[in-house]
């Protein structure tokens, strides 16, 4: 059993050594939309899936960041905020009104 | 999505009424039109006069501009275009849409480039339908806290039907640019939202 612990302190060294080709967490963050989105290619996602393998922070974070992603447009995508069918009427006539000021198209 | 696109043979005659000048024409495209476009212009704005000024503004620039409008194209989907861009206009002009700093929503990293400061515990699902639906009003109002310049972006993404790089051109930033607001809109509410998240629950 690896402890979260010792992982951090193996990233940390891998980090240290520069081991070719893995990613920081902030190097991660950078990739998380695209990787979400499916726009990195072959060798992109591998080693953001090396990252997320090795990294429980950054798979939690992405987890939370995912699932406020996803509902954000269902949030804010409610009848509240079409409030369909609602016009006042004066603007309504302010509108036509100011269309007979202006010269014609 | 905002974009019908089908154009009826309805839509096409009052395109040609319009473009010949005919003023009970407009008032039609007004009254058919213009509750839609008005929730979009109070959203964008979150203010009911400016939402008003931007809503005659895109009226009278359509006005203006029909006689330059593709027959093929969707009537609804060019006046929401416009309306968009009157409330980005005026958005703008307020200096709202200049980008300010929100690091401190921002996940934080060591100096190393390792994650630090986030919470351990895994969010949850909504469990029941009132779960869900609290979950959405408070990711809302949470939206509504972001910076204008987030929160557009957010809104042009996911609710106006925006690509990334229409979104960047009626904004007047790089794509690049773009994507990362976009992210950092993101992150920030994430961060906004985590602390809330498990007082939804049915306990
Ligand atoms: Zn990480």
């Amino acid at each position: 059993m690896i402890t979260r612990h010792r992982l951090r302190w193996r990233i940390q060294h891998w980090l240290e050594n520069r081991v070719p080709g893995l990613l920081t967490c902030a190097e991660f963050q950078q990739t998380l939309d695209d990787y979400i989105d499916g726009a990195l290619g072959r060798a992109g996602r591998m080693i953001v899936d090396i990252h997320l393998k090795t990294c429980p922070t950054c798979r939690r974070y992405m987890s939370a960041y995912r699932k406020v992603r996803d509902i954000a447009p269902r949030a804010l995508d409610t009848d509240e905020t079409k409030a369909l069918g609602e016009i006042p009427e004066d603007l309504v006539l302010a509108i036509i009104m100011a269309r007979k000021a202006q010269p014609d198209a | 999505m905002e974009r019908p696109d089908a154009q009826s043979a309805d839509e096409i005659d009052l395109v040609a009424a319009l473009q010949a000048g005919d003023e009970r024409a407009f008032e039609r495209l007004v009254r058919d039109h213009g509750p839609r476009l008005f929730a979009v212009a109070r959203r964008m704005t979150r203010d009911e006069a400016a939402a008003q000024d931007c809503l005659q503004e895109a009226f009278l620039s359509a006005h203006k501009a029909i006689g330059r409008f593709e027959p093929h194209g969707s009537l609804g989907g060019w006046l929401h275009r416009i309306t968009v861009n009157a409330c980005l206009m005026r958005l703008r002009a307020a200096k709202r849409l200049a980008e300010t700093p929100i690091d401190d929503l921002l996940p934080s990293f060591s100096a190393e480039g390792l994650r630090v400061g986030e919470p351990r515990a895994e969010v949850r699902d909504p469990e029941t339908e009132l779960e869900a639906t609290r979950l959405k009003s408070m990711l809302r109002e949470k939206i509504d806290a972001l910076p204008d310049a987030y929160r557009i972006v957010l809104l042009l993404r996911d609710i106006e039907g925006y690509s990334t790089r229409e979104a960047a051109e009626a904004i007047g930033i790089a794509e690049g640019a773009l994507k990362v607001r976009l992210h950092r809109a993101r992150a920030a509410l994430k961060t906004l939202v985590e602390p809330l998240w498990d007082e939804l629950g049915p306990s």
